[in-house]
């Protein structure tokens, strides 16, 4: 078949004259209607310098924004800068907030796009019978399981590390995604990894977080509708479930036969579901669709007297009382009165809420410890934080960054105890602030303080080791950041404070590079006296251990340390060995329990890392006493067999 | 900034246009250079910098390669000046972490340190003015141009807004005697304004709605063979609809202002081979690569033999000038390889006896199959990609989700390619059944931007 030739098409079928160029009629052969040109005009600049007016001069009201978002936008606002487009973006994004025409149209175009297409809006996955999810919580970041849970749960071990040492103890209540729990309402195509959150829980837990399991509890334990469908919390029958779970992990959960009030089941009619996420679209329904979403069959539960007057409870557990020996810190999934009321059912002892709704990892917790004066009788905290909330974001630079609620608190939060180690390189401080004088570091980009190269220290990356950056800051709020490989924290410096201690956090056990950045606003100043890496263990007893010399065996050689009586240790107890020479392959340390019912804690220390100082954590044992410590590796024995001093750290 | 967002279009162009209109004949190249320069450094204008540099050398080089023809001198240091900086800094922005991880990649099995440099950030649209300033300096000394008398002119030609970042690159000999004197009257504004809304509606409502379909089944995850193919043609409507969206929006604002630039797609989803598709898809580029790379490689003057080499150098060349990763290289490679088989089968496709339909179909498929490649994140998911498309599937597939919304778009598009003719043809006749549905879509695509955070553009990235 004869095909006709591309170049055969016409200019004008093109649109196009001889050069290529747009081809125009000639105006005087083109019969265009006057009055639909002008149409088109009059539209086209109507809509366009309408718009920009209408927004510049008859603005909307900025939404409410819920707190996480507001902290977001007041950074951005502080952030702001000409030169790297900050700035602009910060006007386009203030434009879209208080733009009239937006407000008016976005509503009924999503609801027109929801119920006549189906279409979600992008931050909304829509499953089965109209279950909704947040896609950010639904899909996790493209990091492997391992990674996501190892930054995670050390980010946690290090909180825990710091809060147990100012003497509050935590009790870590990891919430499911609605997507792992509900996976089977997730429409086809959606991976939200649902074994993820089981990896995260296990990884808190081998870390010696005590961890409530509510995953296993709501698994195992069937309830009507975890989640709302339509919204992103839990119904009053899951929060019940998790109230007992939390106190049965905390140890306080009283006895049922002691306890002075009883659970009321309500009917499935009157509580109406809640639809937040349609609000969050701006889809508005109205009439039987709305009544048909409403209509979800949960019952709601009360807290009543088991006896006497049923609708009243004692007061000492009344849930809006503002103090108690436990208290509950975390995010809405734990901030309404219902969900303390039923923890205070299960304690039969009132409970401190200190929960907010949409806040942040951390938040709530810095700011009860900034208070913790006034409650003197505090022995525990609930620290609840929705999973996803440990899928930390990664920036421009392609680092992860840590939030930044966790990075203010560690460095408000000074460690109790700490030690101090020696490693195989010193920091390589730039020259600015070697001479200990103040340096302007108000500005934009965050100037580097100082480096420690790769191989100085291997540690387990929760926080075990940290570094102790002393001197000041003045005039402008000043920032640290500390990065380890591509984990990065920001910290304010305290005022007037000294020295600030920031706990190195990493995926896992390395001994990755240790970067310092100082930054702050304009008039900002920083001045540098010293760095070092300290151990930070809140126990602050040592005890030094011999290792013994290396030893063939097999295909490679051993150096161990007995005890033949089982060595006690406590919980956040560390293993420390001094930096030495002439260990250039794979290595392996192996901290054996006296219980043999205890699995060995295995540590694999990769070639290039066997000369640093190690800072192990030992909290995957839980405090369990030990039967020896071996550091093995294969090839031949280390050609310099120092001492390498190796010491308990509790 | 991006046309397809609200800072352009209820802010800066309002403003921009009847400053333009304001401006008196003399100084309005000044005004659109002056608009320009703040379009671009809207996001990062340390990034102007850059184009100064290439405007103020390729400038002082046309004039002094000139200064010296009135000598008797050819002026080829001038030229090779031009080539040095502007291919300098390509390679510099665009190809040095490239090449660093290329060489870290191939030498670290061999003991090599890896090296640990800064990142160095991709100046958007770099690829396209620094080609439209070398097109200059190098027709200046071809003698096929002659050397712009204005500052003010050059400056408005590199940094024209409407094409700066995402073409069509538009070659100065070309444009020389617009830049100097230009008609500007209300049908051409008219027919401005029609290839501008045109535009947008394919870029937000075709591309842009693709666009999530796309991003989920190039994610990583594992496809089974219905939905990779669907999910790979969707991503060539996608860039299609995308990249001619831009180029209409920037015909259109061309017009606006009084120029005619150059038209840059011909319906190339329609080709039935691979040599027609270069004649119809990104056709200024396709024509640059010819007059600037093939040809003076030698072209087909030398032998079928160094046709072949010529036809596959020109596209890998092509290949890379998109992107710094191997996945475009291996894309060149593709169809270079497909233009050489066609050239040795006489310039026609290897299915040329099939029917009409069915050359245009086997076609598709293999610009998909080229661009799932391009898409890709890397070698080895393109590899999977591919595979997955003839069954071979390494793990469950996961499947994407395909909502009515995308069935519905693919519709409208699949319509749209082979249905319509170019923007151009139509904003030539502007008949009242286009007319009139335009404005509608026009508001449509303007309300679906309010409801949808903005995409910035494909084609920005190359």
């Amino acid at each position: 078949m004869k095909t006709k030739s591309p170049s055969s098409t016409s200019s004008s079928e093109l649109g196009s004259d001889r050069e290529g160029l747009i081809a125009l009629p000639d105006e005087a052969a083109v019969r265009t209607s006057p009055f639909v040109r002008w149409f088109v005009l009059l539209l086209f600049v109507v809509v366009s310098a309408g718009t920009g007016l209408t927004d510049t001069f008859f603005p909307a009201p900025r939404p409410r924004m819920a707190l996480h978002q507001e902290l977001d936008y007041e950074a951005r606002k502080e952030r702001a800068h000409v030169m790297d487009g900050s700035a602009a973006r910060l006007f386009e994004y203030e434009q879209r907030l208080t733009s009239r025409v937006r407000r008016e149209l976005a509503e009924p175009y999503s609801t027109f796009l929801y119920e006549y297409l189906h279409e979600p809006s992008a931050i909304v996955i829509r499953g089965e019978g109209d279950w909704l999810f947040m896609r950010e919580r639904t899909v996790p970041p493209a990091r492997s399981d391992a990674d996501l849970a190892g930054l995670g749960s050390a980010a946690v071990a290090a909180l825990d590390r710091r809060v147990e040492g100012a003497g509050v103890p935590l009790v870590v209540v990891p919430i499911p995604r609605k997507s792992v729990l509900h996976a089977d309402r997730l429409p086809r195509g959606i991976d939200s990894r649902v074994g993820l959150d089981r990896v995260i829980i296990d990884a808190l837990v081998a870390r010696g977080v005590k961890t409530v399991d509510l995953l296993r509890a709501f698994q195992e334990r069937a309830v009507e509708g975890i989640y709302y469908p339509c919204d992103s919390h839990w119904s009053a029958a899951s929060q019940l479930l998790a109230a007992e779970e939390i106190m049965r992990t905390a140890g306080r959960l009283a006895p049922e036969a002691e306890r002075r009030t009883v659970v009321v089941e309500g009917d499935a009619v009157t509580p109406p579901g809640r639809l937040d996420l349609l609000k969050y679209m701006d889809v508005r329904l109205g009439g039987a669709r709305l009544a048909q979403l409403r209509r979800q069959g949960l019952h709601n539960y009360t807290v009543e007297m088991r006896e006497g007057p049923p609708d009243r409870i004692p007061p000492e557990l009344d849930a809006s009382r503002r103090a108690g020996r436990i208290a509950i810190s975390g995010t809405s999934f734990s901030d309404g009165k219902l969900f303390s009321t039923y923890l205070a059912h299960y304690a039969q002892q009132p409970i401190l809420n200190g929960a907010m709704s949409a806040a942040n990892f951390a938040g709530q917790l810095r700011e009860l410890l900034q208070r913790r004066a006034e409650f003197p009788e505090l022995e525990l905290v609930l620290f609840e934080f929705p999973v996803h909330q440990l899928f930390f974001g990664v920036g421009d630079d392609g680092a992860i960054r840590l939030p930044d609620s966790l990075g203010l608190l560690l460095a408000e939060l000074p460690p109790t105890h700490v030690e101090l180690l020696e490693l195989a390189a010193d920091f390589d401080v730039e020259r600015g602030f070697r001479a200990g004088e103040f340096v302007d570091v108000g500005g934009h980009e965050p100037l580097r303080v100082a480096v420690l190269a790769a191989g100085a220290l291997f540690h387990t990356g929760d926080g075990i080791a940290a570094l102790r950056v002393r001197g000041a800051a003045e005039g402008k709020r000043a920032m640290l950041e500390v990065q380890v490989g591509d984990v990065r924290m920001r910290a304010i410096w305290p005022a007037g404070a000294t020295e600030v201690v920031l706990p190195l956090i990493f995926t896992r056990a390395a001994a990755q590079r240790v970067q310092l950045f100082a930054h702050g606003d304009a008039g900002a100043r920083v001045r540098v006296d010293g760095l070092e890496v300290v151990l930070d263990s809140p126990g602050g007893r040592t005890r030094a251990l011999e290792l013994g010399a290396a030893v063939a065996e097999g295909d490679g050689w051993t150096r161990r340390v007995d005890f033949a009586d089982p060595l006690p240790t406590r919980r956040f107890a560390a293993l420390v060995m001094d930096h030495g020479g002439g260990v250039d392959a794979a290595t392996e340390l192996v901290v054996t329990p006296a219980d043999d019912a205890l699995p060995p804690l295995r540590v694999a220390i990769p070639a290039g890392a066997g000369d640093a100082a190690f800072a192990i954590d030992l909290g995957a044992l839980g405090g369990a006493a030990l039967r020896s410590v071996e550091w093995r590796g294969s090839g031949p024995p280390p050609a310099v067999d120092g001492a390498r001093g190796l010491r308990l750290v509790d | 900034m991006v046309f397809a967002s609200g800072v352009f279009l209820y802010f800066f162009l309002p403003i921009f246009l009847a400053a333009y209109f304001l401006t008196p004949r003399k100084w309005k190249s000044f005004t659109i250079a002056v608009a320009s320069y703040v379009f671009y450094g809207w996001w990062r204008p340390d990034f102007v910098l850059l184009m100064w540099v290439s405007t103020v050398v390729d400038y002082v080089c046309g004039q002094r390669i000139e200064r010296g023809r009135e000598h008797g001198l050819r002026g080829k240091r001038w030229v090779g000046l031009s080539l040095a900086v502007n291919l300098g800094l390509l390679g510099y922005f665009k190809y040095f972490n490239f090449g660093v991880d290329t060489l870290n990649y191939v030498l670290e099995p061999y003991g090599w340190v890896p090296m640990d440099v800064a990142r160095v950030v991709l100046p958007v649209g770099i690829s396209f003015y620094t080609f439209q300033t070398l097109s200059y300096t190098v027709d200046v000394y071809r003698g096929s141009a002659k050397p712009v008398r204005s500052f003010a002119d050059f400056m408005c030609y590199v940094a024209m807004f409407p094409q700066l970042v995402a073409g069509p690159i538009v070659r100065y000999n070309t444009i020389a005697d617009q830049l100097h004197e230009r008609k500007h009257s209300v049908d051409m504004f008219y027919r401005g304004v029609l290839c501008f809304q045109s535009g947008l509606a394919k870029k937000v409502l075709l591309a842009d709605v693709l666009g999530g379909l796309v991003a989920q089944a190039f994610d990583g995850r594992v496809l089974g063979v219905g939905d990779s193919w669907f999910a790979s043609v969707a991503y060539t409507f996608q860039l299609y609809f995308d990249f001619s969206g831009y180029s209409d929006m920037a015909i259109g604002l061309g017009l606006m202002m009084g120029f005619r630039l150059p038209v840059n797609f011909d319906r190339p989803l329609i080709s039935k081979s691979i040599t027609e598709l270069w004649r119809r898809w990104h056709i200024s580029l396709s024509s640059f690569l010819r007059d600037y790379l093939y040809i003076p490689l030698g072209g087909n003057k030398r032998g079928p033999t160094r046709t072949y080499v010529n036809l596959w150098l020109t596209m890998v060349i092509g290949g890379l000038w998109h992107g710094a990763a191997w996945t475009y290289v291996v894309w060149g490679i593709w169809h270079g390889s497909l233009l050489a088989l066609e050239r040795l089968a006489g310039k026609r496709p290897l299915y040329s006896r099939a029917p009409a339909f069915v050359q245009t179909a086997l076609t598709l498929c293999l610009i998909t199959l080229g661009f799932t490649c391009f898409r890709a994140q890397d070698l080895s998911h393109a590899g999977r990609l591919v595979g997955s498309m003839f069954g071979v599937v390494d793990g469950a597939a996961a499947g994407i989700t395909v909502r009515p919304v995308h069935l519905l778009t693919m519709g409208i598009a699949a319509i749209v390619v082979y249905g319509f003719p170019t923007t151009q043809s139509l904003v030539q006749r502007a008949r009242l059944a286009w007319v009139i549905p335009l404005q509608l879509l026009f508001l449509l695509a303007l309300i679906h931007l309010h409801h949808e955070d903005q995409v910035p553009f494909l084609y920005f990235q190359f």
